[in-house]
């Protein structure tokens, strides 16, 4: 038991950091906005991480959630206007789905993009049915799961769109996209692990997102002066400074426990305990992060008054990147309760309930 | 990073597990608190039971064995404290020991005194109480009054102290005084070890607002003290027992993540019970779930911290306030899934009163949670002193 990044995950973590920085720090939305980060394919496949999941034989890094969610903090960090995370979680699945695929999406040319909620069916032999695709424009090619057990639809994009949604997010194109496809065209993979290690990245595109607005909050409190003294002199202020803290505090430390457990299970697959612990703590982050996330934002635009509520001072990207992801979680009560069942639900039923909790 | 334990830690979570379930109080288990006797029988009880837990070996876990210590690592400190809280086991009387005086001790003490007291604080021959807080020094610690004068080789020791818990029965108190009156500055404060037997050392009961008498007043009037008492440098007190606070809160608190879920646990089977009435309290209990998830999983980062040889500064002071305002949302929710059942003379309703009002207190001491927002905004986050 070593809870902590090693050197190496940290300078991961760092170059990505740094590179990425370089594109943008906050992220305004301007109102003719078609800003896409589409060639920034070739930028993160020359850093690798594009590849981070997938083995080293098939031509990836051959790291794991981990890697991946350090990764996908600082994607949203930035709010990438680009399926970083969707990639880096689907690729493995893509390329065994579809060898052929490799080549381009490892080295940035085919970004692959995952639906957050899908209606699929096979009909007759063919995939029938629609889903709502983020970055539904750059996808070429697309992962969507198919019923509740666990399967998922692989096929290449661009398939019909038949409405595209950017009003939350401004250049990503959160799609309604029609599914129409012969025997051939897609394949159907059993992949249970797949749909964990994208919920684990979007809260950790999340937690990215809210890092870089309390940031700039916090550096305002220090620079901003009225009455005489910086804002962040006050008490009210550094009280909603401390607990936007924790919360980041809180957020990074559930995610983190996340990836490392559900590494843990990857490398003993067969190992119950640590399946049962890899989806126990995914239901920690599900029952906690978006929300927490989009609390953190909220209050760092209180901490800059006037300005924060502007367009072109940049908190609203990572805003609504949040609002985006935090749907594709999807409703927090269904995961606490799902959480609360997981924790204690082998508790015998027994109106003295101390009884049967203390062995 | 690797969130398993070995296959030796296991082993180990397990003895621990099996003693505690072979020798926890029988009244224990049936979620009774400490049993219905008078305030000494009581004490006694659990006096016993501290011993029980040293004489097995799971006491002191990650002290020196030349004291008395098991001489293990924080990684086992960290185990037997989650199985002791898991279990619901008795609360120590010698936290104080523990948590100040034995840390103080085994860092700057004299070798003396370290082979006086580090035993005598683990096999409870010695109890201890804390002289810290003051009427008016409470958050404001460094501008309290009580003053030691020295006197050849001894202190004589004025003054009053206040929320000292355990002083009614402690044998030692570990007191902060003022050696220098020259300034109000935290620079002219000195610990000792003051023996309550002495004379001039009168205990006065408070009464908590969980119906117990937890605390204490304690007047200290013309008390002699040999030089002897003395821990550490004179005027270097106030260093030490901040520079230790941290740390030790947050190493020596550990149990309580556990302890809290088996609250939890409770309360969820309480839920299930067919005349229940709230009907999102599974909702509210996931919630909870996941707070303490998360406080567990910083606990762990914490021990990796330690064992990589970190230090552990005030990033500490938000796990306090996080198990602190925790708990009292846990207290909360019970209040709403007991309702007017919280009124009964069952052993499960006392503990779930004593925990609600009890936990009032615990955003309280050992630094506010106002306190603990102020350290991390101004420490952490570097915001300017207001």
């Amino acid at each position: 038991m070593d809870f902590q990044l090693t050197f190496e995950q940290k300078l991961l973590q760092q170059s990505v950091a740094s590179r990425l920085k370089q594109m943008r720090t906050l992220s305004p939305v301007s109102r003719a906005d078609a800003m896409d980060d589409a060639d920034s394919g070739p930028m993160l496949a020359e850093l690798g991480i594009l590849g981070t999941c997938v083995p080293n034989e098939l031509g990836g890094l051959g790291l794991g959630l981990v890697e991946a969610m350090l990764v996908g903090i600082e994607t949203g960090r930035i709010a990438l206007v680009y399926p970083a995370i969707e990639t880096m979680a689907c690729a493995a699945a893509v390329i065994e789905a579809f060898p052929e695929a490799a080549v381009n999406v490892l080295e940035g040319r085919d970004p692959i993009s995952a639906s957050a909620a899908a209606s699929l069916r096979i009909v007759d032999g063919r995939l029938e049915g629609d889903i709502l695709l983020p970055f539904a424009r750059q996808a070429r090619w697309i992962v969507a799961p198919l019923g509740d057990e666990g399967e998922t639809a692989i096929f290449a994009g661009p398939s019909t769109v038949i409405r595209s949604r950017s009003m939350l997010e401004p250049g990503v194109a959160n799609a309604d996209v029609g599914v129409s496809l012969s025997r051939g065209q897609f394949r159907i993979m059993t992949d249970h692990a797949l749909a964990m290690r994208l919920q684990v990245l979007r809260n950790a595109e999340a937690y990215g997102a809210a890092q870089t607005c309390f940031d700039a909050a916090i550096q305002y409190l220090k620079e901003r002066v009225q009455f005489g003294k910086p804002l962040g002199a006050n008490q009210a202020l550094k009280h909603l400074a401390a607990d936007n803290f924790i919360r980041l505090e809180n957020i990074r430390v559930a995610l983190e426990y996340a990836a490392s457990a559900y590494d843990g299970w990857r490398a003993r697959p067969c190992d119950e305990q640590r399946r049962d612990d890899s989806t126990s703590a995914l239901n920690v982050v599900l029952a906690f992060v978006s929300g927490a996330a989009r609390r953190v934002v909220e209050d760092a635009v209180q901490m800059h008054g006037g300005i924060g509520v502007t367009s072109e001072y940049g908190l609203n990207r990572p805003l609504r990147r949040i609002l985006r992801l935090s749907a594709a979680s999807g409703p927090v009560n269904q995961h606490r309760r799902r959480l609360a069942h997981s924790l204690f639900g082998d508790i015998e039923r027994s109106p003295s309930s101390f009884q049967s909790v203390v062995a | 990073m690797n969130i398993n334990f070995t296959p030796a830690d296991d082993r180990y979570r397990l003895e621990v597990r099996t003693w505690l379930a072979a020798n926890l109080p029988q009244t224990w288990k049936a979620g009774a608190m400490v049993p219905p006797l008078d305030k000494a029988a009581q004490q006694e009880f659990l006096k016993e039971w501290e011993r029980r837990l040293y004489a097995a070996g799971y006491s002191g876990i990650a002290w020196p064995k030349e004291y008395g210590g098991q001489g293990l690592s924080m990684r086992e400190h960290y185990i037997v404290s989650e199985e002791i809280g898991k279990a619901v086991a008795p609360d120590s009387i010698n936290i104080i020991g523990r948590e100040l005086v034995g840390p103080i001790l085994l860092r700057v003490g004299s070798e003396d005194q370290k082979r006086q007291y580090i035993p005598r604080i683990l096999n409870l021959d010695n109890l201890w109480c804390q002289g810290f807080s003051e009427p008016n020094a409470g958050s404001d610690l460094a501008s309290l009054k009580t003053r030691a004068r020295s006197e050849g080789s001894e202190w004589v020791i004025d003054g009053q102290k206040i929320w000292a818990s355990y002083a009614h029965f402690a044998t030692h108190c570990i007191l902060l005084a003022r050696t220098d009156s020259s300034s109000n500055a935290h620079r002219e404060l000195t610990l000792f070890i003051v023996e309550m037997s002495r004379p001039g050392i009168e205990v006065r009961p408070i009464q908590h607002m969980n119906g117990k008498q937890n605390f204490n007043e304690v007047f200290f009037t013309g008390v002699r003290v040999p030089d002897s008492m003395r821990i550490g440098a004179v005027n270097e007190g106030w260093k030490i027992a901040v520079g230790l606070l941290g740390f030790e809160r947050a190493t020596a608190r550990l149990y309580r993540q556990a302890l809290y879920m088996t609250e939890l646990k409770a309360l969820y089977g309480r839920a299930q019970h067919p005349s229940y009435l709230l009907d999102d309290a599974e909702v509210q209990i996931g919630k909870l779930g996941a707070a303490l998830s998360i406080l567990r999983y910083h606990n762990l980062q914490l021990i990796s911290r330690i064992e990589n040889g970190h230090e552990i500064g005030d990033e500490a002071s938000f796990l306090k306030l996080l198990w602190s305002e925790t708990h009292q949302e846990l207290a909360g929710l019970a209040t709403e899934i007991f309702q007017s059942d919280l009124d009964d003379e069952t052993p499960e309703a006392e503990r779930f009163r004593e925990i609600y009002f009890t936990a009032r207190g615990e955003t309280i001491y050992a630094g506010s949670s106002q306190i603990q927002r102020n350290i991390i905004a101004e420490r952490v986050l570097g915001l300017p002193r207001s």
